[in-house]
């Protein structure tokens, strides 16, 4: 169970957040969707302090710290319990993919090195990169890559992974076998909690989708709530803008189409 | 005497580099206090000529030796002081910051990603550089430190302001008994030769080590 209680965040005189919470349960995929500078990225970040907020209150499994006044151990407690999958993958640069993942397993969680190659072994197969263990990152394609970041996150069994719009970076065509991992990732029971863009995800997979504008929470449901049915007006205009771009893009791909087709 | 030489070349280097390094991190990660009075130290260092400061050195250390052991409260004579210390010391205090800076630009080149990715997955930030970090910076620093210790070695040759011997002085030393000094210049050079081969290819080697992770530029 993760929750965060009035989170406050500001840049300099920039107030990213302003107060949001939320709540995820354990097993529970959560989306959090919004448009660009409504702070998401921002609130995920400080879960794992890689920014620091201002103010405000975390609780991580049975662990609950004050944003204001924590503490370097506390941090370093919390990191252990929370996953991080990056927008642009972020993988070690100096290491092979199996390093990747093995190396968290053998330094953080002390794991014997045989056993910790077996595990990120198995988790790499099961992102389905098995052919893959000895190529350094410079030498795999950007969805091979975001799928090592994807192992090396679930092999460290986190109580909770955040993913930062991680098909964001990614060509469309390799935007879907990152989407295919991360929607088996959800089928495990593992908590997620996604920043995307990717609305059929969204759709398909969330338990809870919460809409963010403004650094607060506009608005949060489930699915079929918040896609059908959104109370709040700027969720309405967010998603018929999101909506317009797609069915834009795919019309543009049926009319290049047709134009093919008549020239033939 | 031979030794002795050796001792110069082989000690100031690693030193320049270890206390670089440690300058550079606390430049980089910005420790409060140290890193401003690095900044304005590093700033100064750059800006004197070499041998002044190892003049200015061995000037300080005829006038003044006497006064800093009282101070400290050490019980040493300054006759019983190697020469070659102040001359390690001078040459280190005119190689420092070079070498410094050199590693400094090696760890900015790191993107914030690496270091953010550490800490994700839990490592602690001596973790983080240790395995993430600074492997990936050595590979960058790697030709343009060779550099710095090679100008090292080369002004290694200015220590016999001080009269401290070094390869030229022990080469000149060596002509005045027989009056060969082409000979002996050209056997100065000789030596510095093959010792800045060998740097070289120490470099190469570690360079070819190093460069695993990296494609191979066409």
């Amino acid at each position: 169970m993760i929750e965060i209680k009035n989170i406050y965040k500001s840049f300099d005189k920039l107030k990213v957040l302003t107060g949001a919470s939320i709540r995820v349960e354990p097993h529970q995929v959560v989306v959090v969707l919004g448009p660009s500078g409504s702070g998401k990225t921002t609130m995920l970040r400080c879960i794992n302090f890689l920014e620091r907020a201002d103010s405000g209150e975390l609780t991580v499994g049975d662990m609950t710290i004050d944003f204001a006044k924590v503490k370097k151990k506390e941090i370093h407690e919390i990191r252990k319990k929370v996953g991080f999958v990056f927008q642009n993958y972020n993988l070690f640069a100096n290491k092979t993919a199996l390093q990747n993942v093995m190396h968290g397993l053998v330094v953080v969680k002390k794991m014997p090195k045989e056993q910790a190659r077996k595990k990120a072994e198995d988790a790499l197969a099961w992102v389905r990169l098995s052919d893959k263990l000895n190529y350094y990152p410079s030498q795999l394609s950007g969805g091979q890559q975001q799928r090592v970041g994807i192992a090396r996150a679930i092999a460290l069994e986190p109580e909770i992974i955040l993913f930062d719009e991680p098909t964001s970076a990614l060509d469309p065509e390799l935007i879907e076998e990152t989407l295919e991992v991360m929607k088996n990732v959800a089928k495990q029971g593992i908590t997620m909690l996604v920043v995307t863009h990717e609305l059929s995800f969204a759709q398909d997979i969330a338990d809870k989708v919460i809409f963010m504008d403004g650094g607060v929470v506009v608005e949060e449901g489930t699915p079929e709530e918040i896609f059908n049915n959104p109370k709040e007006e700027r969720t309405k205009q967010f998603l018929s803008r999101i909506i317009a771009a797609k069915s834009f893009d795919a019309g543009k791909d049926k009319f290049a189409g047709e134009s093919l087709c008549q020239e033939k | 005497m031979c030794v002795k030489v050796n001792g110069l070349f082989c000690r100031c280097p690693v030193i320049c580099v270890v206390l670089g390094m440690l300058a550079a991190l606390v430049r980089t990660y910005r420790l409060p206090v140290i890193s401003k009075v690095l900044d304005v130290f590093m700033a100064l260092c750059k800006a004197f000529p070499a041998n002044l400061i190892l003049l200015i050195c061995i000037m300080i250390y005829t006038y003044k030796f006497n006064d800093f052991a009282a101070f400290f409260h050490l019980d040493v004579n300054i006759r019983d002081v190697n020469l070659i210390y102040i001359a390690i010391l001078g040459l280190t205090i005119v190689s420092l910051s070079g070498i410094s800076e050199v590693l400094r630009s090696g760890l900015i080149a790191i993107p914030k990603g690496q270091f953010e990715a550490g800490y994700a997955v839990g490592m602690t930030a001596f973790q983080t550089f240790r395995d993430i970090i600074f492997p990936q910076m050595f590979r960058v620093v790697i030709p343009p430190l060779t550099n710095s210790i090679l100008s090292l070695l080369k002004i290694t040759a200015l220590v016999n302001v001080m009269g401290v011997s070094d390869i030229l002085k022990s080469a000149t030393d060596a002509a005045t008994e027989s009056y060969a000094f082409l000979e002996a210049y050209v056997a100065a050079a000789l030596v510095f030769w093959v010792l800045g081969i060998i740097i070289e290819r120490i470099s190469k080697m570690l360079e070819k080590y190093f460069a695993k992770s990296v494609k191979q530029i066409a």
